[in-house]
């Protein structure tokens, strides 16, 4: 049946879509692509697993919990590597470059703590499934559907309501006027990487139950950020849909087309993108 | 004069270089050095290609397996004379270069994920085409270098080869970067809109430096793979190619003699702190941080900052020790 | 029979997304002429010369540079063709000597590539002399003598003004398009800028100069084009731009109500 590969699809979308929104709030912010937001996803999930496994955390509790040590680690990494790189004027490459250092350090530490076979969540979700109109949504789906919406939801407030949250698209749109307003660009940075933090906690939280936890999951953020491209780098909805329409394509592709060329036709589908449509679905290219 | 003092120290280089195998022929020893030089030519090419081009491309394993793979299978399955397909190699890669050429478009993170997507693109080819490159069980029984009649089967004897190489590659770039073709390179690097407007078309400069990266790369690949005797996809990875986007940051960007300076470094520490597995990747990732916070001139920083701090030290201490005149 | 036009601009419009930045601005340019290009900020100056250097392409409309169209053109192959300029913003290459900046603009007129720096050909070494001496001859001409190793980075403002000038001169245009070259200089600088600008026409450059400077304008240009909100607004010589209702009131707004 096309429906449940369908669900899966769209589930695992929602995960890419909350990755995806972390690197598309840097890009935007910053103009750096964040080479470490896939490893801060990966260091959610293995917290994660530690809450629940070891400490016997709630995982609906543990949820929030990992989004705050992420959201913490975002912090570190902006205030101890990023920051003082910044400050000191150096060319963008030498900042891209020291996230790409941040990634090595991450995923070795992790491999560190957390010992380099994958752990396995124990089974946080029950075997009964919501049936709705005639589908079948297994918990394990129903959590990325539910749980992201409500956190994508809950950021467009953010953006749209909140002092904070305009505040941060101003600085991100245009910085000079924004701290003429009166508004501190520093913290709005923090901000950002704080709350991208969070988001790749959450996704990585999510992740865990579904597949396992694993030091290498970093990798999984780089499908993230095809997703990212396909949306349109910069945008908050283009993360949203582009992330889903990722997973519904990943899901499908993987059935219909050979699985181990799985990975390079996505790097194809995106170096196709961003030659031909590099403002992707919903992005606006900044230069003339 | 400076001049002067620099040809000297050319001419002791030289020497060193020459008489190392020599004075230390451990075979352990003369192979880390191979490896050292053969990774000096990858970081050659992608120095060129960052630090002048301003290309960040991390996708620079796939032009190293390219010519690896090619010069293996020419020779061991086309009967091709490893001269030949050492050359091949390089040739096959730089061809391979040139379908990048659309890439050049694109502005940094774009530019740095595509060439991450052709890394592993290529990487997936070569895992998968189990006809051409044996795929995962990889490809055995590559033959040694010769040059004529001589069989470079030794690491001492390849060390003689591979150190060509190197040092041709460095004195070409040389040339290249002190000429009207590096000029332009510096022009796009330093305001790519204000070269366009002196008749400079970066794509076409950026193209060109990608091939020649590449060819640069290839040779190295063809290199290894008869070096080793054995290829395997798992060493053409986005890994591989972070290794060497290290070894360039550590020389410091825009050194031709940094690169090659990063790579020793880089390969040395590998192997004879290969103890300290999995701390060594955190003090990598560490230390890639520190290095650009210091301005992405690499280790050529650390004498000048040690030598700054030892000042402020030595006044600091001055100052308490020696009470200022006209005190009390 | 009049000599054929050097450039001519024809109903050119470019539009960002919702925004008209140009509509349908037209205007001539005769060979060795000096125009001055003026309006009120946000009128479209530097919009329309990006357009002419191929920094932007035009939505619509033509522009014809020595018979040849090249609206639309890439940047580089405009230069080529014999367009140069320099931005409001400097533009330098910091890092680099004034000298090498200077070479940069002659890079048109050189033709060796890598074989030829590789092999160190006749070629490559008879261009580098070429180029040194043109370069050190435009350094020359515009006035601006530096030490060779300082980066152009460190040079005063209105020195970097002039290097960029004698970069755009180098190259051997026919049209040089000036942004606001006297941005930020004393009345001495401007003086000199003025000389040098008459002996760059002297040597058969045509210049267009977008000005805010109304003294350098009136006393340089022969023709003034007048831009407003991104259209024509007037034509004509010094004498009669300053008398003009139209320009005035654009200038300083609505005429009051008595």
């Amino acid at each position: 049946m096309i429906l449940d590969p369908l669900i899966g699809g769209i589930a695992i979308g929602c995960i890419y879509s909350l990755i995806a929104l972390g690197y598309n709030m840097i890009i935007r912010a910053m103009d750096l692509l964040h080479f470490a937001q896939g490893e801060v996803m990966m260091v959610g999930a293995l917290t994660g697993v530690t809450l629940v496994a070891g400490l016997k955390v709630p995982y609906l509790l543990a949820i929030p919990l990992v989004m705050l040590v992420c959201a913490l680690l975002g912090l570190a990494l902006d205030t101890f590597a990023y920051r003082p790189i910044r400050h000191r004027r150096v060319p963008t490459i030498n900042v891209i470059i020291a996230t790409l250092g941040a990634s090595i350090l991450l995923t070795n530490v992790a491999m560190l703590i957390w010992g380099s076979e994958p752990i396995r969540y124990p089974p946080v979700y029950g075997s009964t499934a919501l049936v709705v109109a005639g589908l079948r949504i297994p918990q394990q789906y129903l959590a990325p559907l539910v749980i992201g919406g409500l956190l994508m939801a809950g950021l467009q407030i953010f953006f749209t309501r909140s002092v904070i949250g305009i505040a941060m698209r101003a600085a991100a749109q245009d910085r000079d006027t924004a701290r003429l307003m009166g508004i501190n660009i520093d913290a709005m940075v923090r901000y950002t990487f704080a709350v991208s933090g969070a988001m790749g906690g959450a996704a990585g939280a999510l992740l865990g139950p579904i597949f396992f936890a694993s030091f290498t999951m970093g990798e999984i953020g780089l499908k993230a950020f095809v997703a990212a491209t396909l949306g349109g780098l910069g945008s908050m909805p283009g993360a949203m849909v582009g992330g889903i329409l990722f997973g519904i394509i990943e899901t499908f592709g993987a059935l219909w087309i050979s699985s181990a060329y799985k990975d390079a036709i996505g790097y194809a589908i995106m170096i196709a993108i961003l030659l031909v449509a590099p403002s992707g679905l919903f992005g606006r290219r900044t230069r003339a | 004069m400076g001049g002067r003092r620099s040809a000297l120290g050319w001419v002791v280089l030289g020497i060193a270089v020459l008489v190392l195998p020599w004075i230390l022929p451990q075979r352990y020893f003369l192979r880390v050095v191979d490896l050292a030089l053969i990774y000096g030519t990858l970081a050659l090419g992608l120095q060129l290609l960052v630090g002048w081009a301003g290309q960040l491309s991390i996708g620079h394993a796939a032009f190293y397996g390219t010519g690896a793979y090619t010069s293996a299978i020419l020779t061991t399955k086309l009967g091709v004379p490893v001269e030949a397909a050492f050359v091949g190699g390089g040739l096959v890669a730089s061809l391979l270069a040139l379908t990048l050429m659309p890439i050049t478009r694109l502005r940094g993170n774009e530019l740095a994920v595509a060439t991450l997507g052709f890394g592993v693109i290529i990487h997936a080819v070569i895992l998968n085409e189990e006809w051409l490159t044996e795929g995962p069980f990889g490809m055995m029984r590559i033959p040694p270098l010769r040059v004529g009649p001589l069989l470079l089967n030794t690491e001492f004897r390849f060390y003689y080869a591979a150190l060509a190489v190197t040092a041709i590659t460095y004195f070409a770039f040389r040339r290249l970067t002190r000429s009207r073709f590096g000029r332009a390179l510096e022009a796009i690097r330093q305001n790519e809109e204000a070269a366009r407007t002196c008749g400079i078309n970066p794509v076409v400069y950026k193209s060109k430096v990608f091939v020649i990266a590449a060819f640069t790369a290839g040779l190295a690949g063809s290199l290894f793979a008869h070096l080793n005797g054995y290829l395997n996809p798992n060493d053409f990875t986005f890994v591989e190619s972070i290794n060497v986007l290290m070894m360039v940051v550590v020389g410091g960007l825009h050194s031709l003699g940094g690169a090659v300076v990063g790579a020793v470094l880089l390969v040395f520490a590998s192997e004879y702190l290969r103890a300290l597995r999995e701390y060594r990747m955190i003090v990598f990732g560490a230390v890639l941080i520190l290095l650009m916070a210091l301005g992405g001139e690499g280790v050529r920083a650390v004498p000048r900052l040690l030598l700054a701090a030892a000042r402020q030290v030595f006044r600091a201490a001055r100052h308490r020790w020696a009470p200022p005149p006209g005190d009390g | 029979m009049a000599e054929p036009v050097l450039l001519a601009v024809q109903a050119v419009t470019k539009r960002f997304g919702g925004l008209v930045a140009l509509d349908q601005v037209s205007l001539v340019v005769e060979p060795g002429e000096i125009r001055g290009l003026i309006g009120p900020n946000g009128a479209g100056k530097t919009t329309l010369v990006n357009v002419l250097s191929g920094v932007l392409s035009p939505t619509s409309g033509s522009i014809r540079f020595a018979g040849a169209e090249i609206a639309g053109q890439p940047a580089h192959r405009i230069a080529l063709l014999g367009i140069r300029r320099t931005f409001q913003t400097l533009r330098l290459f910091a890092e680099m000597s004034a000298l090498d900046n200077v070479a940069v603009g002659y890079h048109g007129h050189q033709r060796a590539e890598v074989a030829d720096a590789l092999l160190k050909t006749g070629r490559a070494r008879r261009e580098e002399q070429e180029t040194l001496e043109q370069s050190r001859e435009a350094l020359a001409f515009v006035g601006l003598t530096v030490s060779a190793g300082t980066p152009a980075g460190a040079l005063a403002y209105g020195q970097q003004r002039l290097l960029e000038l004698a970069r755009g001169l180098v190259g051997r245009p026919r049209l040089l398009l000036l942004d606001e070259p006297a941005a930020g200089m004393n009345p001495a600088e401007c003086d000199h800028l003025l000389g040098l600008i008459r002996r760059i026409q002297a040597r058969g450059v045509a210049l267009l100069i977008i000005e805010h400077r109304m003294d350098l304008i009136m006393e340089a240009c022969e023709q003034i084009t007048v831009l407003n909100y991104g259209r024509n607004l007037a034509e004509g010589a010094p004498a009669e731009i300053q008398a003009h209702k139209d320009v005035i009131e654009a200038y300083l707004g609505q005429t009051r109500r008595a």
